[in-house]
């Protein structure tokens, strides 16, 4: 989980300014699909709201030339009533022969018959009453007797009287029966007068039923905006709710004005608790006004509904721009990336190589740039290492120089011996192993030899130490199979070998043997010189520091540390009159191409 | 290109599924439908007719829980323009099984549109029913109806007015139209009332007269006009001329203005169908001051007889309306004959049936309170077995218009015989 979590750290490290941008972009395209989309969906809700009230205008311009039509019907009714000699003759009660009246009535009642004719005066209700308190009426009223004094006290028939020549218009919750299918009407009244001045010879009324009302605008209305008729006053006349019918609104009348004077498309009022946008026409002739109740939440619902396909076209713009964002910029920082990567392994591998990339300008500018300071900085490096191996040869040769005399002297001290001795044979074969060593050694200028060239060489050596010591001290040389090939510094082993000739027997040993072991345990190469002779304490090391075999020992340390650095080992471990072992341990090297690198 | 498999993927699915709902429709309505058992009545009149319609479907339910049957109460003329307008253009959609039709009305209807109401003679035999009622449904020896009511007439008269001018009971039976304006004349003179009322715009009388002297506008065959050469025609027209001359008629513009004439006591008697007795029951302080007596006969004609019939209406099944053979079953169960269910509406509704056999109508034996203690309903279903059978043709209603135009002419003076020459003319024009 840890690794996990550090890996995406590095990784949002290495795509850091490519995730800045990205985010800088998204926020970018977030904030101004953002705007556009509140800017559209409030200027789609005005548009939304304009659109329908323009329509519901129509509509309700409609209603109006409906109720003109109805208005025109109306006073055509009145006027012939007024006129009609037949409707004279039945208001003034005139009596004259059986024959007469019954005539009078004939064309009274066709006259009436005739005036049904139309839609908008068939089934009315007409009610007439005469001067002498006598009342007729057609349809709808079977059954039962209207009373003149009740429609004679009523407003409306005061209004008529008032104002003998108009045609009065009067929302009448009762009706002119105050039975249920008079409910919330519309009483028309006239009155009829002959001879001006006097008082009228009758009035006329008949009924616009509630039914009728909304004759007039049903058809129209609709779930977002419901059509209604309402009075000067703000009074329902009618609505398709029935429980509207005889209510108040002075809130929607403001509007209702508003709308009206100023001209302008609609205005918005509460209504019932709700928000709601008025549009209004008057219809001064009857006090009433044709109002359109425009329902805040549908006209809402509707721009959300339309807002749906905004949101969602916004939307996916905004995802292609950022898809193309993310690209464009994943293509432009990518080869920075790449450079950064690379740039970033160079610290860590220490390696100094070229780049390749693709980008733009600046990118390639840099790549030139950097590539050109790597090659500098490879051909400095190169120089420079070429400088510290030739140093180092330098010091390795001049170290090995310093073995080679230290061991020829020992070795002619020995063959010098032999010869005092009078061992002619012996050291004849001494010089012959002599010589055979010194080509190997000095005359070969390779520096690493297999263990097995080594082991040989170490064997002449030896057999040049038996002629000096004689043979009371034994050898054993022997090494793995898998250390035979592997390489080893010249004469490594040399030194501490002669060390344990001279001074690990310094009295006559019974059994005194040295044991040389080469062995690979894992990467490493190990060297044993193993002696079962006197040991040395701390004193002693310290004294034969300095000693021939001392300086042949710091010599091999100094060689292993130039050619290993720190990859090398010599320990010595000993018990005082138990013996020595001296354990070289090297990096395991198999070929000598190797070496040379 | 994953993309695009989507969409096709998508794409077969929504035509799959849309080819498959359109198959499915294609399926359905290429099936004949089965005989709906839902049927629908229309009828005029929540107290009369509908009210009658209504017991029928409870009595029809009893017997048939699974039929399902409604019930519309619907204006007369929103009915007659229904009608129009579907059996013109011959769609029926939203048209009911049966509906209910004025006798004077039914005629046209049989006529313009042959085949369009139901072959009801398996459910109603003519030896049944009044062969009065029977006749203007019978075209070609077939009866397409189910009588209802009976517009049998009557003469209610106020006792007490008659009684101050000096006539009892005795002198109101069997009187002729002379006889009666002179009563008129002397109850008008004693109590001021007027012996009847004539509404304007309605010629109830003239149809009562004609069908009393077994006569109409039209011949037996229902089209050959009997108007002009008919003694009838012009007797009718001379006994209106010497009703209203005589100064013994209220006249009124209207059936409201009637009702309220007969509440306010204004009128001696009232000659109507009767069904107007309800209406008449309504002056609830009159109780006891009315009496029936058989309506006058025409003393110029020699058939005529002292019984008429004026209105009424009958059940029709639309043929071509899903649930045809239902509606029979339901009219054979209730209306076409059922007694007991009959007898229950006389009690409910105040109904005179034109059901000959009456030994099941143990109501019609009720005595009436309101009219004296009389058994109207026995002294109706007598009159109505008199009841002369007339063709009432195609165009009633269009020719009482004419005749009541041209009655002016004759309260004016014009020559009698010349008037129903020009009302024949006029009336020979409607059907060009």
């Amino acid at each position: 989980m840890k690794r996990f979590l550090d890996r995406i750290k590095v990784s949002l490290q290495v795509n850091g300014l490519f995730l800045e941008l990205v985010l800088l972009a998204l926020a970018g395209i977030l904030v101004a699909s953002t705007l556009t989309l509140v800017t559209a969906l409030r200027s789609s809700q005005k548009i939304y709201l304009n659109t329908v009230s323009r329509s519901v205008k129509q509509s309700l311009e409609q209603v109006r030339e409906k109720m003109d039509t109805q208005n025109q019907t109306n006073a055509a009714i009145v006027n012939t009533l007024r006129t009609d000699e037949a409707s004279r003759a039945y208001l003034m009660g005139q009596k004259d022969s059986p024959i007469l009246e019954y005539r009078t009535m004939y064309y009274f009642v066709n006259m009436l018959q005739s005036l049904e004719l139309s839609d908008e005066s068939r089934n009315l209700k007409l009610v007439m009453v005469n001067r002498g308190g006598t009342i007729f009426y057609t349809g709808g009223y079977s059954g039962i007797a209207l009373s003149p004094d009740r429609i004679l006290k009523a407003d409306y028939t005061k209004q008529a009287k008032n104002e003998v020549k108009k045609i009065h218009y009067q929302f009448v919750a009762d009706g002119l029966s105050g039975r249920k299918e008079d409910k919330n009407c519309v009483v028309v009244s006239a009155a009829i007068t002959y001879t001006l001045g006097e008082a009228p010879a009758g009035y006329i009324y008949f009924i616009i039923s509630q039914e009728r009302l909304r004759k007039f605008y049903t058809a129209l209305s609709n779930d977002a905006c419901r059509l209604m008729l309402i009075d000067d006053r703000g009074v329902v006349i009618s609505a398709e709710n029935e429980k509207l019918i005889g209510k108040k609104y002075p809130d929607i009348m403001k509007a209702v004005y508003k709308v009206e004077n100023d001209h302008i498309p609609f205005a918005n009022a509460a209504f019932n608790g709700a928000k709601v946008s008025i549009v209004a026409e008057p219809f001064g002739k009857w006090g009433m006004h044709a109002v359109g109740i425009i329902d805040g939440k549908i006209a809402a619902a509707m721009v959300r509904e339309d807002s749906g396909y905004m949101i969602w076209s916004s939307f996916v713009s905004a995802l292609l721009l950022a898809v193309i964002l993310f690209w464009a910029i994943r293509k432009r920082t990518k080869p920075l990336m790449k450079l950064v990567e690379h740039m970033g392994r160079v610290r860590e591998e220490n390696t100094c190589e070229k780049i390749h990339i693709r980008g733009g300008y600046e990118v390639q500018q840099l790549e030139n740039a950097y590539n050109v300071m790597v090659e500098n900085i490879n051909t400095y490096i190169e120089n420079i290492m070429t400088v510290e191996k030739n140093k180092r040869e330098i010091e390795l040769s001049k170290l090995r120089m310093q073995i080679n005399p230290h061991f020829i002297y020992n070795t002619l001290a020995s063959i010098k011996f032999l010869i005092w001795n009078g061992e002619a044979d012996k050291a004849a074969q001494a010089v012959d192993m002599f010589t055979s060593l010194l080509q190997s050694t000095i005359s070969d200028d390779e520096e690493m030899v297999t263990v097995k060239e080594e082991f040989n060489n170490l064997k002449r050596y030896i057999v040049l130490q038996k002629i000096r010591f004689g043979d009371s001290i034994k050898v054993d040389i022997n090494m793995d199979k898998d250390a035979k090939d592997c390489l080893i510094p010249k004469l490594v082993l040399q030194p501490f070998i002669e060390n344990a000739f001279f001074h690990a027997f310094p009295q006559k040993y019974k059994n005194a043997m040295i044991c040389v072991y080469a062995k690979v345990k894992g990467e490493c190469l190990l060297c044993e010189i193993l002696d079962n002779g006197c040991g040395i304490t701390e004193e002693q090391a310290e004294i034969h520091r300095d000693t021939s075999t001392g300086i042949g020992i710091a010599n091999v340390n100094e060689r292993l540390r130039l050619m290993f650095g720190e990859a090398y080992s010599i320990e010595v471990s000993s018990e005082y009159g138990e013996g020595t072992i001296v354990t070289v341990k090297i990096p395991v090297h198999r070929e000598r191409k190797e070496d040379r690198d | 290109m994953k993309f695009k498999k989507i969409i096709a993927v998508l794409l077969t699915a929504v035509l799959a599924i849309s080819l498959s709902g359109w198959n499915a429709a294609m399926a359905s309505s290429a099936k004949a439908p089965a005989e709906s058992k839902t049927i629908t009545i229309w009828a005029w009149d929540d107290n009369f007719n509908v009210k009658a319609a209504n017991i029928a479907k409870s009595y029809y339910q009893k017997l048939h829980p699974d039929v399902k049957v409604n019930v519309v109460s619907m204006a007369l003329d929103d009915i007659r323009q229904k009608m129009n307008v579907a059996f013109a253009s011959d769609n029926y959609e939203g048209m009911p099984n049966i509906v209910l039709v004025e006798d004077y009305s039914i005629g046209g209807y049989l006529k313009a549109f042959p085949g369009v109401m139901r072959d009801l003679s398996s459910i109603v035999k003519p030896k049944d029913w009044m062969s009065y009622k029977l006749s203007s449904m019978t075209v070609g020896g077939k009866i397409y109806g189910v009588p209802f009511d009976s517009g049998v007439t009557g003469m209610f008269y106020r006792t007490d007015y008659l009684k101050k001018a000096g006539y009892t009971a005795k002198d109101m039976q069997n009187i002729t139209w002379d006889k009666f304006i002179e009563i008129g004349k002397n109850v008008k003179k004693k109590t001021g009332a007027s012996m009847m009322q004539i509404t304007s715009g309605d010629l109830t009388l003239m149809k009562i007269m004609m069908q009393s002297s077994g006569s109409w506008y039209v011949k037996k065959d229902g089209k050959t006009l009997n108007i002009y050469g008919n003694n009838v025609t012009e007797e009718c027209l001379k006994t209106y001329q010497k009703l209203i001359k005589s100064g013994i008629i209220l006249s009124l513009p209207g059936w409201d203005a009637e009702v309220q004439a007969i509440q306010k006591g204004q009128l001696a008697t009232v000659v109507d169908g009767c069904w107007i007795a309800s209406t008449i029951e309504t002056a609830k302080n009159q109780k006891g001051k009315w009496a029936l007596a058989p309506i006058p006969r025409m003393a110029g004609v020699k058939n005529s007889v002292n019984a008429s019939n004026v209105g009424g209406a009958s059940w029709y099944v639309i043929d071509k309306v899903n649930g045809a053979k239902t509606a029979e079953d339901f009219l054979k169960q209730t209306f076409a004959g059922n007694v007991k269910y009959l007898n229950e509406l006389v009690q409910q509704i105040n109904l005179v049936s034109t059901y000959k056999n009456t030994n099941g109508f143990t109501n019609y034996k009720k005595a009436s309170a309101f009219f004296s203690g009389q058994t109207t309903f026995e002294s109706f279903n007598k009159w109505a077995a008199q009841v002369p059978a007339v063709n009432y043709g195609i165009n009633t209603y269009a020719i009482d218009s004419i005749v009541e135009e041209s009655l002016q002419s004759v309260l004016q003076g014009a020559n009698i015989k010349a008037t129903t020459k020009t009302i024949q003319e006029r009336a020979a024009a409607l059907d060009k």
